[in-house]
């Protein structure tokens, strides 16, 4: 650490944190070299909100220009781009990132760490989105906006029938975000997972890191399917592959496959941190502990569980058959049932509770009946023939609305009112609260609800005007006018944030008198978040230090002895590769697929180009690199550097030789003008096996730089967690391999 | 009033307003009745302000964004990654050493 202050801690110690003197931790500097979740989560929050503000101003646009039949107001190409624009935006740039940003700041404080496990890569995931959303909104400036819906639908996307870069604009912001979440998924599961306090049993977590770490893992499973239907789409753009290409034998039901594998589980990656909102808020203002805490959180699970069992009920207008439509139909209406056991636990909290309708209260009230009418609407979806008549139409808007908004963004007002104080250490103004819940309830409920109507008379989405038919200019207007009294509610909103951050009534540490970790220390908290870590009894630790006088934070004299845990074994790091591996089996898995879908379409070229003797004998290198890697491993374990050294440098040598056979293999290839743009077989097969190749090189380099650490002694016995999170890494690459090498070269010798 | 004898339980109204109180305002208030008195606490590491995340991240989006325009921002981008790499893996070292 380059700078330390001292400052005495309450329990007369010394805390030792990063000095805020020093001239380059001050203003902006301080702020973008942060690695302090509470600042990250604020800059996630704030950026979020900014982008909220442009999404925003993109549906006003939308909306004047529905305002009226027949109106000219913008153009069928701005239209389709304020759509595109709007939806992207406030899914991957306002509702995800502001979840992260609440996550960010709570759930270390709730299971008493001192920050996420991995500080740094909080950062990285932070700018990833910063960069990515600057990136898609670049493309304003470039004159290229993407314009083909949030979905990107082929072969709308393919180069033919979107000619401009729109669509790479909206690809590569994507790519850029999506390694963000990716990061951010793996480090909630590792902090919830390896930094609870000591005590924090799995059923006495806070209901909303629960939520957040099940959301942590809904992430890393669903975004790498965007990620790989990405890839496949920017080479059919860039590199002239076919994936998606019907022309050339391609299909674009596999994009809409691969990315509503990704899109659903997203919808719950939306909403489950909101319903962890919910059932911090409610239980705090109905004074009752939250009604079925194991069925809530057995239900979160359930539900994430089942979102990825449900994507193609999105698909029921393809034609995919009537077993497909069966399955996808009765998943989809048993995914309502965790869903339905949450309201309930909410209802059976608010029961017989004192209710304290506070702002945020307000809000959650508000969240339990528009979330239900959302999600009822939804199950009508799971029914094929209302699904047919009603896909495309304006039935759908409200519906995803009453979910994402109506739930998801009410819940997050209701916690910014509830957590506000924590962060700032003031409250929010409850009259002006008053204001901004009753004209965004209504401006809500008069902007959505009659798309429910209009939906059910006919009107098509994504059109940039319709004809003057009885009754659409009325509904449409009146839609528009609540768009405008859910802007005076935001307004409301931001002037009470900027008022309240300056004159707000001093919070105090635990204004609520609530429950949970994140008010037991000050409001804001200090770098460090508590004096000591603390030591839980129970579900609800703060009442449990209220009402039974148990000690959070106990000395080391009185603090029982800690119990082992099966993980206490396992680094962080290592866990962390270990669920980042688990993602990347999702994105190959992407790749693998398509490849097993196309396979034998195609006469020539095919499978029988390759020379399956010569790669076979690379292949040989590689798996015998997870053998030496194993053995140097070993090494280090007995403190054999020099033994180490030279098992880690075979290890990269049979590595390098992989990697030199796979390019040896492309230049035959090539020199026999097989390339990656000729059909079907060249493209899955160039994309899978390059796309192998890259993470083989990354592991090469990290491998040698593991090397050059132990010749420079700092990598020993005692200190290798490194070498082990390396070691996960390359022994996963080396079984993709294994799968690729069987799928690809092994598979037609036996078929 | 105190509570730094963890065997004696105060009544649940005398708990109530000992947190309250202790926990209303400061950081040097929190802690009389939930934190044990002692005198020898371990100084608390935090981690160091870093600017390789930022420097990482922006190196991936130019590398994006050279892909959209041309190959000078996607080298540019790639050079920004193995800088920001490098810096983090070197602060990992000190870190650790």
């Amino acid at each position: 650490m380059a700078t330390i202050a001292d400052r005495t801690a309450p329990s007369g110690g010394t805390i030792a944190v990063p000095a805020a003197s020093s001239g380059r931790s001050r203003g902006v500097y301080a702020w973008i070299t942060t690695v302090d979740h509470k600042k990250i989560a604020i800059m996630y929050i704030v950026a979020s909100v900014i982008f909220f503000i442009l999404g925003g101003l993109e549906a006003v646009v939308m909306r004047l220009q529905l305002a009226q039949p027949e109106n000219h107001l913008v153009s069928p190409q701005a239209y389709n781009e304020l759509f595109t624009m709007h939806g992207t935006t406030m899914i991957f740039l306002v509702v995800m990132p502001i979840l992260f940003g609440f996550a960010n700041y709570i759930v270390p404080l709730q299971i008493g760490a001192r920050d996420m496990a991995f500080p740094k890569l909080n950062a990285f995931s932070l700018w990833l989105f910063v960069f990515g959303g600057i990136l898609l909104y670049y493309s304003f400036f470039a004159g290229a906006v993407p314009d083909t819906g949030w979905f990107s639908y082929a072969p709308l996307t393919e180069r033919p029938f979107s000619m401009g870069q729109g669509v790479d604009y909206w690809i590569l912001a994507l790519v850029v975000t999506g390694i963000g979440s990716i990061a951010t998924g793996v480090n909630l599961i590792v902090t919830v997972i390896k930094l609870r306090a000591p005590g924090m049993k799995p059923m006495r977590i806070p209901v909303f890191t629960w939520m957040s770490l099940v959301t942590g893992f809904i992430l890393i499973w669903a975004i790498p399917s965007l990620t790989a239907a990405q890839a496949m789409l920017l080479a059919d753009r860039s590199l002239g592959t076919v994936f998606f290409d019907e022309s050339r034998g391609g299909d674009p039901l596999l994009w809409q496959h691969l990315f509503w594998f990704f899109g659903h589980p997203e919808v719950y990656i939306m909403v489950l941190p909101a319903f962890g909102m919910l059932s911090e808020i409610i239980p705090v203002f109905a004074r009752k502990p939250i009604f079925g805490y194991t069925f809530l959180v057995g239900a979160g699970i359930a539900i994430a569980f089942y979102s990825f069992l449900v994507w193609a009920h999105h698909m029921f207008a393809v034609g995919m058959g009537p077993w497909a439509n069966a399955f996808f139909g009765a998943a989809s209406i048993i995914i309502a049932i965790p869903t339905g056991i949450k309201i309930f636990n909410w209802l059976g909290t608010l029961w017989g509770g004192s209710i304290r309708f506070t702002t945020a209260m307000n809000f959650c009230l508000a969240f339990i009946a528009m979330f239900t009418i959302g999600g009822v609407t939804g199950v009508q979806f799971a029914m094929m023939p209302l699904d047919w008549q009603l896909t495309d139409s304006y039935y759908i808007v409200a519906h995803f609305h009453y979910v994402l908004f109506g739930g998801t963004f009410l819940g997050v007002l209701g916690a910014f009112y509830y957590w506000f104080p924590k962060a700032t250490g003031r409250m929010l103004s409850e009259r002006l609260g008053k204001w901004n819940f009753w004209t965004m309830f209504a401006g809500f409920n008069l902007t959505f609800f009659p798309m429910h109507i209009l939906g059910l008379m006919g009107m098509p989405r994504r059109v940039y005007t319709y004809p003057d038919k009885p009754g659409w200019g009325a509904i449409n207007l009146l839609e528009t006018f609540g768009t405008f009294l859910i802007g005076v509610s935001m307004l409301i909103f931001f002037y009470n944030l900027w008022k309240s951050a300056r004159h707000g009534e001093i919070a105090g540490n635990d204004p609520w008198d609530a429950w949970t970790l994140e008010w037991a220390t000050t409001s804001p908290p200090p770098d460090e978040n508590f004096p000591v870590i603390p030591q839980i009894n129970g579900p609800r630790p703060l009442r449990d230090a209220k009402v039974s006088g148990w000690v959070l934070f106990p000395s080391d004299e009185t603090r029982p002895p800690a119990k082992p845990s099966r993980l206490d074994h396992i680094p962080a790091a290592v866990l962390g590769v270990v669920v980042f591996v688990s993602s990347e089996v999702i994105f190959f898995g992407g790749l693998i697929s398509a490849y097993i879908t196309y396979h034998g379409r195609d006469e020539w070229p095919n499978h029988e180009v390759l020379e399956v003797g010569k790669v076979a004998v690379v292949t040989a290198f590689l798996i015998a690199s997870s053998v030496t890697l194993f053995l140097a491993e070993r090494a280090l374990h007995h403190g054999n550097n020099r033994g180490f050294r030279r098992w880690m440098i075979v290890t990269v040598v049979f590595a390098i030789i992989f990697i030199g056979g796979q390019l040896a293999e492309y230049r035959t290839l090539y020199n026999d003008d097989v390339t990656i743009d000729r059909n079907l077989f060249t493209s899955t097969f160039f994309t899978l096996t390059g796309f192998h190749g890259l993470h083989v090189i990354a592991g090469i380099v990290m491998l040698a730089i593991a090397t050059w650490l132990s010749f420079r002694g700092e990598l020993v016995k005692g200190r290798d967690t490194s070498i082990r999170a390396i070691s996960v890494y390359w022994h996963f690459v080396d079984a993709v391999w294994i799968v690729v090498f069987s799928v690809i070269y092994l598979w037609p010798l036996v078929a | 009033m105190t509570h730094s004898d963890p065997s004696r339980t105060p009544t649940p109204e005398e708990a109530a307003a000992l947190v309250r109180e202790a926990t209303a305002d400061g950081y040097a208030d929190t802690a009389p009745d939930t934190v044990d008195q002692h005198d020898a606490a371990e100084p608390i590491h935090m981690p160091s302000p870093s600017v390789w995340p930022i420097t990482a991240a922006f190196g991936v989006t130019m590398i994006s964004f050279g892909v959209l325009t041309g190959w000078a921002f996607g080298i540019f981008g790639g050079a920004m990654l193995a800088i920001g790499l490098w810096g983090w893996v070197h602060e990992m070292r000190s870190d650790a050493a």
